[in-house]
């Protein structure tokens, strides 16, 4: 392998390489446990979970500012 | 032909074979959180319009077997990860995959009842969610 190439590889990895490792300290990107995290709610929550809450939040909001203003 | 290697050339390997790691796992896991976080905002969206009569009996029960068969997904999907995180080995994109497909089923049902913006949003983030 030529001196040039190899420098070229270097430097390249090692770019990519800081990018890589910069976007993961500035948590740009998720973690395995965030994904982990995630999909344990995505399979924990039910939809009647989802259909409950909006009843909920939709019943405060009549309580809060009147039926005539909740759409 | 025998190909000489250098010390520095096994520098050169490693270090894009870690690169390449690094990078092909960051989409998967910000892809699988993007998922998630779609479906449920796309979800919550869905209830508010169930809750207001615009959902027909017969789509409302499409729509749960759908959401059942994410859900179900999911689990498998977070197995993988955890089986992945404790021993190294394991096909996770495959089930993160499965996952994606399944949630595209159930956005598929509930596009109708979004409202036209939250549907562009959501289908515009669910391409996004890169699973590899």
């Amino acid at each position: 392998m030529s001196p040039e190439l190899l420098t070229a590889i270097l430097s390249f990895a090692t770019r990519f390489g800081i990018d890589a490792a910069t976007a993961f300290l500035s948590h740009r990107t998720a973690s395995i446990d965030d994904a982990i995290e995630a999909l344990r709610q995505a399979k924990e929550k039910s939809l009647d979970d989802y259909i409950r809450e909006d009843a909920r939040q939709r019943a405060l909001a009549t309580k809060t500012i009147g039926p005539e203003n909740v759409t | 032909m025998k190909i000489e290697t250098s010390k520095h050339d096994r520098i050169v390997f490693f270090a894009v074979l870690l690169t390449a790691t690094l990078v092909s796992c960051q989409g998967l896991y910000t892809g699988t959180v993007t998922l998630t976080q779609v479906v449920d905002s796309a979800t919550r969206e869905y209830a508010h319009a169930y809750n207001s009569g615009l959902v027909p009996a017969e789509t409302a029960s499409k729509v749960a077997v759908a959401y059942e068969a994410y859900r179900k997904a999911a689990g498998v999907a977070r197995d993988a990860l955890v089986a992945y995180k404790q021993t190294g080995a394991g096909d996770t994109s495959n089930a993160v995959q499965t996952a994606k497909q399944a949630a595209s089923q159930f956005i598929d049902l509930i596009v109708p009842f979004l409202t036209t913006e939250k549907a562009s949003q959501v289908k515009t983030q669910l391409s996004k969610a890169n699973v590899p």
